[in-house]
């Protein structure tokens, strides 16, 4: 609607020569006064970069790119060295908080609602077009009865499988290929997945494990509660009082964590360190396969590297980065027979829905230098830079023309971009209670997936059946609603 | 009892006001530079001709007028009304920060006071001049009242500057924390939004179930921790220094260097690093798994961990904490008068009857204050579970934004830095202060340690 | 001020008795060595066996994991998911130079970090332990109204949970424009010393009063005894104080982290803090290097350190 609107609008201002504002409200101009357009002189823009692209060397690129293509225009950047978990509601009234933000729209969006981001003039923005609207509304808020937003989106985080391809099984072109598309069938089902790491557990194989994954990481597991039918917040995301986790088929959902809890039998994979541990554990053999975000490739490839197996360039290739394989209409592992699901894939399995962060920049609301930092980020978020992004972290873009490009030699950018479009990358709401969804959705995961060890210890199993699940989400539920309510 | 006290305070405050007329009686009777000094700190000084020192006067006073006229009187004000005007960082209106005015309002009050004493300070000195110079005496001149200073009354310049310090540093802070629970500060009322004098937190403390009953919760594992981990300390620490007294151990100093190693290395590396090796996938649970065994959850979320954790967690305290009390328990032991022994020997006491009535009573003895501090220092030990579970949630249905492994601090650090409920964390800060002083108190008023001090003073 | 752990070892509240203990700690061993076994007989045997082998038991406790982290720091690949069991597969002494060599473009500073830290140490140690040891002997050797006031306000002080007072202190550092600066640590930490003077206190009150007043019918002023005639006295006192005012910005790890912003300010422990799992050698010899100065330190001066941790202890 306000893409159309603002379309419109261009075209008028390009007909008759108006200025944009034109049909902007007033509060809108008011808040967005401030950026002129006028580029403030002889400032440095204090830019907060995460750590994997400074660890990377990405941030200093991007740095010395913006310091040379404006060396001319009386500004610089730098990067600030505070940690990327700053916190801006502290810092920031005490000129200690950057000017220019990067992180998961999540954390930039708890500081937005208490007014410590700005909001962005985005209708003029030559991104405003290419990005779609589901990764702008991770940074639409309302205020004074009106919507906002506070973050130009640059890369969709969310999970995507990764394997290293020569450690996949020697008979996997045989065995595990029966509809002769060239991937693995286990990587298209997680029916087919779950067989393959039963097989591999039981007879060996070249891994250790087959899929081996944090299974009490809220942000990744909840999209099993999703594809459910489940949803995290009421009205599109923005309504704290009406939690969706525990509705639909939920149980079902969490029912096949409990299946691959039982399966995997790994303590590791109850706690939150697993994620760093993954990295050297798909390098080493431990597992074949893990679902984690695109960001952290490089990771992998380091641990590769270190390992001793792969040079850089080898390991580059060798690894792999896939969308997750589709679930089970059934809403269970071993249901069906899984040469049925490859087979009769349309009927018995349904695309997977993730939940999604969208990383990007936000401006500090105590920022000196507004209109620097602003032409800081457009460049940053531009073409090229994305461009660049993609190729030093392997980030997914937000853009559709950088996807575009992209996308012709990596399906999976195009994938990632395709999934945020048609609504199966759930985006994390952009509400500020989101913050206390983690914690109780952490606690019943593990309660959940410790099950498979209570039996082993004699103890009496709590989440036997679908109806114990079901309590034990309405539970969760109820938790959540008391964290975010108790104390208001 | 009570009425005895009853009537000391009476009489006490009758001293007060005698004392207070007494003085202005003074005053009235004193020559003009005195009351000169009354009106203008220092006027009286630079008439007796002490120009430094009055000048100094002069200029402090000049300070305090500038800093009350420029800051120091709206300051004062703000304390009452925590902000008149709310900041709105989009549209760029100004506003107050309630947190900001409330730490600026005590600071008034302190500098406040600070001139009040400062006055007194001068008439009396003002009074002392006029004695001496009635007395026939000529008033003391600069470098007298240095000589004076750095020796009747190095007490009070010595005191000075770790008195102003700690005012700053450490008494400011905690009379913020101290008011900070009578306002509604916290959640949603956080800047740049205003907050206002309130019992909220009380009345929340006392209502809502999930408070009170996580309160409850923790308060009692805090005090089984507590009193676990200061008995485990105090025998581990003795029990050491003992075997290591032991007259057949050959190379003491080198049996004595593996704890002093533990007591040197930096706590929270001693605590990050057992952290490590206690993970799901640290060494020791590797071992587990490749000797067949199930992987344990030490630390982890689960629900099972519990009293892993807490075992772990009492290890790890006595590890670090051992080696110092094992050092100062040998330090006792060799003060123990060896005489004893030896007629305890020739009276045919075994070594455990000469350990029980001789050792143990003495050690505890002398040990009182210290076990008293061990016990305030664990039941506050915010750093084992902080390093070692942070992010950790086992059980978190039972408990309401905390652990099963944390303290009332650990707690108190979860609401009040994680979750920004200041007023509440202040609150329940003031229960936890509340606990600590009357069973330290308690403890102490018993113990021979105090007994024996009252009867030397 | 804070009350982690670290610190709350050095500054455990001693008994004010004033009996004389001066001028030297009794050795411990001594007395053992009066009393000896006439013959090796069976007791005597089990006795030492038991005492070994309990000695060995401890020593094993105490010494293996500092032993797992100097052995892991010289691991040769940085995360802690390489290692299978305890010891690493290979060793190498990389992980040392890269410490100090490779800052991960600013991420892990190393070197700025220790020269932080002992430029905070140090001076936090000169200042704390001038304020300290006059706080100290003030309130050891001078009865003044209003003395008793202080002792118990300090003690009550002492007994609130300190760090709730954090919120404050960060702000009290905001409006003196200390953020972000390692002065404002060297100030917390000089200013909030005295608040453990009572460790010093229990030392003078064992240095008797007569030394004192004989000075004082010399002729000598309060200042003149306090510098050229307890000083001089109270060198074990000054050293353990000293030490434990360098030894707890040396390990603190709260403050830092609320005071200091910049990756180039951190001290040593807010870094090792920050560290992941993935650079777990880098953590080990982070930690390897912080821990062996003041290892070598309590080493060298373990004797100042149990007539610190004794003073004004009860002679029986």
């Amino acid at each position: 609607m306000k893409r159309t609107v603002s379309l419109i609008l261009s075209i008028m201002m390009l007909l008759w020569c108006l200025p944009i504002a034109s049909a902007e409200s007033d509060m809108y101009k008011r808040v967005t006064a401030r950026f002129t357009g006028q580029l403030e002189q002889g400032v440095t823009i204090k830019v907060l970069e995460n750590a994997t692209a400074i660890e990377l060397g990405y941030a200093d690129e991007l740095i010395a790119a913006f310091n040379a293509a404006y060396a001319d225009k009386g500004i610089r950047a730098e990067l600030m060295d505070i940690d990327q978990y700053s916190d801006l509601a502290t810092d920031g009234p005490y000129g200690y908080g950057p000017d220019v933000w990067y992180q998961a729209n999540d954390i930039l969006m708890k500081y937005a609602t208490k007014q410590h981001l700005l909001p962005l003039p985005v209708y003029g923005l030559e991104s405003w077009e290419l990005i779609p609207e589901n990764a702008w509304n991770a940074y639409k808020m309302t205020m004074y009865d009106e919507d906002f937003y506070c973050g130009i989106p640059l890369n969709v985080q969310s999970g995507m499988m990764f394997y290293i391809e020569s450690m996949l099984p020697d008979n996997w072109e045989t065995e595990w290929d029966i509809n002769q598309n060239g991937t693995p069938d286990f990587f298209e089902t997680y029916t087919a997945l779950y067989a393959l790491s039963a097989d591999i557990q039981q007879n060996g194989g070249k891994t250790k494990y087959g899929y081996l994954d944090d299974l009490v990481d809220v942000y990744f597991c909840v999209g099993y509660m999703l594809s459910g039918g489940a949803y995290v917040f009421g009205d599109n995301n923005t309504d704290p009082a009406d939690i969706g986790l525990n509705k639909g088929d939920a149980a079902k959902g969490a029912n096949m964590l409990r299946q691959w809890a039982d399966l995997m039998n790994n303590t590791e994979v109850l706690d939150g360190a697993f994620a760093s541990a993954a990295y050297g554990y798909l390098a080493d053999g431990t597992m074949l396969c893990t679902v984690t975000t695109p960001d952290v490739r490089a990771m992998f490839i380091r641990a590769m590297v270190n390992t001793g197996k792969w040079t850089k360039e080898e390991a580059e290739a060798d690894l792999k980065m896939i969308n997750v394989p589709r679930l089970p209409v059934s809403l269970d592992l071993t249901a069906d027979n899984w040469q049925d699901t490859i087979t009769q894939m349309d009927t018995l399995t349904m695309q997977t829905k993730m939940m999604g962060g969208i990383n990007g920049y936000g401006i500090s609301a105590y920022t000196k230098c507004p209109n620097a930092s602003l032409a800081f980020i457009q460049f940053a978020a531009s073409y090229e830079q994305i461009i660049a992004r993609n190729k030093a972290l392997g980030i997914s873009p937000a853009r559709s023309d950088a996807a575009e490009t992209i996308g012709a030699t990596d399906p999976n950018v195009a994938l990632i971009f395709s999934n945020l479009d048609t609504g199966y990358i759930d985006v994390m709401p952009a509400i500020n209670e989101v913050a206390q969804i983690w914690t109780p959705g952490q606690s019943f995961l593990i309660d959940l997936c410790t099950d498979a060890f209570r039996a082993e210890r004699g103890e009496e199993e709590l989440y036997a059946d679908l109806e114990d699940i079901q309590k034990g989400l309405d539970r969760m539920v109820q938790q959540i609603l008391d964290a975010i309510f108790t104390l208001s | 009892m009570a009425q005895a006290r009853l009537k000391e305070t009476q009489a006490k405050e009758n001293i007060f006001f005698y004392r207070l007329m007494q003085a202005l009686a003074k005053i009235w009777k004193a020559p003009w530079q005195v009351k000169a000094s009354v009106l203008v700190m220092g006027l009286g000084q630079i008439c007796y001709g002490q120009i430094i020192k009055g000048l100094i006067y002069l200029a402090c006073l000049a300070g305090l007028i500038w800093y009350f006229v420029t800051t120091g009187a709206a300051d004062f004000i703000g304390f009452f009304t925590l902000g008149t005007q709310q900041e709105d960082l989009w549209l760029g209106i100004p506003g107050d920060n309630s947190m900001n005015m409330l730490i600026l309002g005590i600071f008034a009050i302190v500098i406040g006071l600070f001139g009040i004493l400062l006055w007194i300070t001068n008439m009396k000195d003002c009074l002392f001049t006029a004695e001496e110079v009635k007395a026939g005496r000529k008033p003391r001149s600069f470098r007298e009242t240095l000589r004076h200073m750095a020796d009747d009354k190095f007490h009070v310049t010595a005191l000075t500057l770790p008195m102003v310090g700690v005012t700053i540093f450490s008494v400011l802070p905690i009379v913020f924390m101290i008011l900070i629970a009578f306002t509604n500060l916290g959640g949603d009322v956080v800047y740049p939004k205003l907050a206002d004098w309130s019992f909220d937190a009380w009345s929340k403390l006392l209502n809502v179930d999930k408070l009170s009953g996580t309160f409850g919760k923790i308060l009692s594992w805090n005090v089984l921790w507590a009193i676990s981990t200061t008995l485990i300390n105090f025998l581990g620490g003795l029990g050491l220094a003992l075997l290591l007294n032991k007259p057949n151990v050959k190379g003491k100093k080198i049996w004595r260097a593996f704890p002093i190693l533990a007591y040197a290395i930096p706590g929270f590396i001693s605590m990050l690093g057992f952290k490590f090796m206690f993970s799901q996938s640290g060494p020791i649970n590797s071992m587990l798994t490749s000797a067949g065994h199930d992987a344990i959850f030490f630390l982890t979320n689960d629900a099972s961990a519990k009293w892993w954790a807490r075992g772990i967690g009492l290890f790890v305290n006595a590890w670090i904490a051992i080696p110092s009390l094992m050092l100062m328990m040998t330090g006792y032991l060799g003060n123990i008068n060896t005489d004893m022994y030896e007629a305890a020997e020739l009276d045919g006491a075994s070594k455990f009857q000469q350990f029980r009535k001789i050792t143990l009573p003495f050690v505890i003895f002398s040990t009182t204050p210290v076990l008293i501090g061990q016990f305030v220092g664990n039941f506050n030990n915010f750093g084992i579970f902080f390093f070692m579970r942070s992010g950790v949630i086992s059980n978190y249905g039972d408990y309401f934004l905390a652990s099963d492994t944390d303290l009332l601090i650990n707690w108190l650090y979860n609401l009040s830095v994680d979750n920004n409920y200041y007023s509440v964390g202040a609150a329940i800060s003031l229960i936890i202060f509340m606990i600590t002083s009357t069973v330290s108190l308690a403890v102490y008023v018993r113990s021979n340690a105090y007994k024996q001090e009252d009867t030397y003073q | 001020m804070m009350t982690i752990q670290a610190r709350e070892g050095h500054t455990a509240p001693t008994n004010e008795s004033q009996r004389s203990r001066w001028p030297s700690v009794a050795s411990a061993a001594k007395r053992g060595d009066g009393r000896r076994w006439k013959k090796y007989t069976l007791r005597r045997f089990a006795d030492d066996a038991f005492t070994y082998t309990t000695l060995i038991i401890v020593s094993l406790i105490f010494v293996f994991p500092c032993l797992w982290l100097v052995l892991a720091s010289f691991s040769k690949s940085g995360s802690l998911y390489d290692m299978r069991g305890f010891f690493p597969a290979e060793y190498s002494a990389q992980t040392f130079v890269e410490l100090f060599t490779d800052d991960v473009n600013g991420l892990y500073p190393y070197k700025k970090w220790f020269m932080n830290t002992l430029y905070v140490s140090s001076m936090s140690c000169i200042f704390g332990t001038i304020l300290v040891i006059l706080t100290g002997y003030v309130m050891s050797k001078f009865n003044f109204k209003g003395r008793n006031g202080v002792k118990k306000l300090t003690l009550v002080l002492g007994m609130f949970p300190g760090f709730m007072g954090m919120t404050a202190i960060y702000i009290i550092m905001a409006q003196l424009n200390l953020l972000n600066r390692l002065e404002a640590l060297i100030f917390l930490y000089s200013a909030t010393a005295p608040m453990g003077y009572l460790v010093q206190k229990g030392y003078f009150d064992s240095i008797p009063n007569n030394i004192q007043d004989a000075a004082r019918i010399d002729g000598a002023s309060n200042l003149q005894i306090f510098w050229k005639i307890t000083m001089p006295l109270s060198k074990p006192m000054l050293v353990y104080t000293a030490l434990t005012q360098f030894a707890w910005p040396w390990s603190d790890c709260l403050l830092p982290k609320l005071i200091l912003k910049s990756r180039d300010q951190w001290t040593v422990a807010v870094g090792l803090y920050s560290m992941p799992e993935t650079h777990f050698s880098r953590f080990a010899a982070g930690s390897v290097f912080i821990a062996v100065p003041i290892v070598i330190l309590y080493f060298f001066l373990v004797k100042h350190i149990v007539s610190g941790l004794t003073a004004g202890a009860v002679k029986g």
